[in-house]
């Protein structure tokens, strides 16, 4: 059995004891002279043998486990080779090790699989099982989640109470029927804007109202709006980035970021964009409620044109989520539901309308 | 003879790399239930390849032990931001103000009792030559100190932050055992407050050119204000690290981590430990030979756990 000079821990103290070292099947052999010059052998038996046991380079450290702690430090090539063989007879490498010691190509498949997997769910399933989600979901969650967030949004506020009863009562005033109960509320703001909340919340911007000439464009935005809610489109893209982020967070291992999403949530709310597909459908949804109340489809029709004039930049298609209004006028005129059951007049809604633009 | 008590750090950029790369695969392909032991893994290769006095550190905690304490730290987690969430999520408005009191009052009492458990654990699973670190920190005077220094900073806007920093510093480098090792830190809050004023005034003075010496200040006066006793003995620790090479280290860093988009991180946290253990300066006459086993072990994981997940860091 070969010997190897080495340096021997106590585990009592950090006094270097200069020592030798070989290797058995059954044991690891330590022999060395005490403080008084006597010869001491210690015996390590494998079982308790730290099964980490390090080589850098051509030091090795081999640890006891168990008290006191003990170790052994040998700078030999002979050593670090000959500790390597049996090891790997008697112990299993970690996980990590096995995986580091891939050869380049499977790891490279390896981690495209990953990636493409990651892509998957991303892609494909994270958006799939947010509709679904959103499909199930209890109306009065809908709600409780729709408050919450007008409650962290509304601090941002400035209602205007009075044009918030008119349009409510407008909305009242075209008898539309859905499960859901609309509260709009009109806040004090100088762009012209409008969204919808899960649940039935509706926050109209003043601006947007300012820009309106009659009020069957009043209610095409209701319609649009209520589209929104009513197709649950915001609630599924609320789903939809909650599922991304979590997996961009467990990704990153960063657990700790998912509690700030609801919170932070609430603000992006106000710059939603829905995708083409989704604005495309609420557009249609709305025409065909126009429709059945016999309220002028072309109320979409002079809402585009009025915020068209207002965007100085014609933005194309393509770069932005809304389609071009150009478009969306064109869709909206040729669909068979455009003003398919007539045009009839509302004096009801004239009235609040004009009540509306006295203010 | 090799220079005596030379901190030395080994690790290499890419051999880093490949372990956080396999951490985070088997983290993703687990659903993050790898976590614990991929930090063991983490923890295990930086200490293995922190060498002093020619000897290596080992950390000798285990995936297993973290995962306990990574369970009960997510319970108590969990508990903590599902009741805040609950209640917000009611419909009742007045519950906010108080449930918000009780969130922020709960995080404040366990942010100590994370540093305190990672502390104690950390250190327990540390050892060098077999001498096992401890830490004799009392979790009461911890939260005492971290509730009242919390206070005072909140009422006097932050400026007791500075005496608080140094006070924490203090309370637990002091309780810090390396065998019959002792640790103390001798800073104070108006030095450290002069330190941060001036770093700030000439930073803005030399449009920010200062900002690299004010961080290798505030990184020196760590260092240097820490001692070491052993028995009757007192030793001072020094850094040669120069604002110089702290700028080059940095800039370094920068573009490692902006041109790989990020994929260069491990190699410059590699290098930024390299750097700064190479700069630490343990007098010669510091005798390791006369280190003895003082501590024992310490096995429970949930303040190693929670202060990960709070994202706390210590030391």
């Amino acid at each position: 059995m070969q010997a190897f000079p080495c340096t021997y821990y106590d585990g009592q103290s950090a006094q270097p004891h200069a020592a030798e070292v070989s290797l058995a099947s059954d044991k690891i052999t330590i022999s060395l002279k005490d403080a008084d010059g006597n010869s001491r052998i210690i015996y390590w038996y494998w079982e308790h043998v730290r099964s980490e046991a390090f080589l850098y380079g051509d030091v090795a450290v081999v640890k006891y486990n168990g008290f006191p702690f003990q170790t052994i430090e040998v700078h030999s090539h002979g050593f670090a080779e000959a500790l390597q063989a049996l090891l790997q007879q008697k112990g299993k490498p970690n996980l990590i090790n096995r995986f580091l010691h891939l050869s380049p190509l499977p790891l490279m498949v390896l981690l495209a699989t990953l990636a493409g997997l990651v892509a998957l769910v991303y892609f494909l399933f994270i958006p799939f099982a947010a509709v679904r989600l959103a499909e199930r979901l209890p109306v009065s969650y809908e709600e409780r989640l729709g408050n919450s967030l007008y409650q962290s949004l509304s601090a941002g506020f400035k209602v205007d109470q009075h044009k918030t009863v008119l349009v409510n009562e407008f909305f009242c005033r075209m008898q539309v029927t859905t499960p859901y109960a609309v509260q709009i509320t009109v806040v004090r703001e100088d762009v012209a804007n409008a969204f919808a909340l899960p649940g039935g919340r509706i926050v109209v911007y003043d601006e947007i109202l300012r820009e309106m000439k009659n009020y069957d464009e009043l209610a095409a935005l209701l319609s649009h709006e209520l589209a929104h809610v009513q197709l649950k489109h915001t609630t599924k893209s609320i789903f939809r980035s909650m599922g991304s982020y979590f997996l961009i967070s467990v990704l990153l291992g960063d657990v700790n970021g998912i509690s700030a999403l609801v919170v932070q949530h609430a603000n992006s709310l106000k710059n939603l964009q829905y995708s083409r597909r989704l604005e495309k459908e609420a557009d249609l949804f709305g025409l065909k409620l126009l429709a059945r109340r016999q309220i002028d489809g072309n109320g979409f029709v002079r809402l585009f044109e009025s915020l068209k004039k207002q965007k100085d930049i014609p933005v194309s298609e393509w770069l932005s989520s809304h389609p071009d209004l150009d478009n969306r006028i064109s869709y909206l005129v040729k669909d068979p539901s455009f003003n398919s059951q007539g045009v009839s007049a509302h004096p009801a809604l004239q009235e609040i309308w004009v009540q509306l633009q006295q203010h | 003879m090799e220079p005596q008590n030379k901190i030395v750090f080994l690790g290499s950029g890419g051999d880093y790399f490949l372990l956080l790369l396999g951490n985070m695969v088997l983290t993703f392909l687990t659903l993050g239930f790898y976590y614990p032991w991929a930090r063991a893994n983490q923890l295990r290769y930086l200490y293995q390849n922190t060498e002093f006095d020619s000897s290596r550190f080992s950390f000798h905690g285990t995936g297993r032990e973290m995962f306990i304490g990574f369970i009960k730290a997510m319970g108590i987690l969990i508990v903590l931001y599902g009741g805040y969430m609950a209640a917000l999520l009611s419909k009742n408005p007045a519950m906010n103000l108080p449930a918000t009191l009780v969130f922020v009052m709960g995080l404040l009492f366990l942010i100590p009792l994370a540093l305190h458990g990672r502390m104690r654990y950390r250190l327990s699973r540390t050892s060098w030559r077999g001498i096992l670190f401890g830490y004799r920190g009392q979790l009461g005077t911890l939260l005492r100190k971290f509730l009242a220094g919390s206070f005072l900073s909140i009422i006097t806007f932050g400026i007791y932050g500075f005496w608080f920093t140094i006070d924490l510093r203090k309370y637990i480098l002091n309780n810090i055992r390396m065998g019959n090792v002792r640790f103390s830190y001798h800073g104070t809050g108006t030095e450290y407050l002069l330190l941060n004023l001036k770093g700030l005034f000439l930073s803005f003075l030399t449009l920010g050119i200062y900002f690299f010496w004010y961080q290798k200040e505030l990184l020196n006066y760590y260092i240097e204000k820490t001692q070491i006793h052993q028995d009757e003995n007192t030793y001072s620790i020094r850094s040669a690290l120069t604002g110089a090479d702290f700028l080059k280290l940095m800039l370094v860093n920068f573009f490692l981590i902006i041109f790989t988009l990020g994929l260069g991180m491990p190699w410059a946290q590699i290098r930024t430990l390299r750097v700064i253990f190479e700069k630490i300066q343990i007098p010669a006459d510091f005798n390791t030979a006369q280190i003895r086993q003082t501590e024992t072990e310490y096995t429970d994981a949930t303040g190693e756990d929670l202060a990960n997940l709070l994202d706390i860091g210590a030391i």
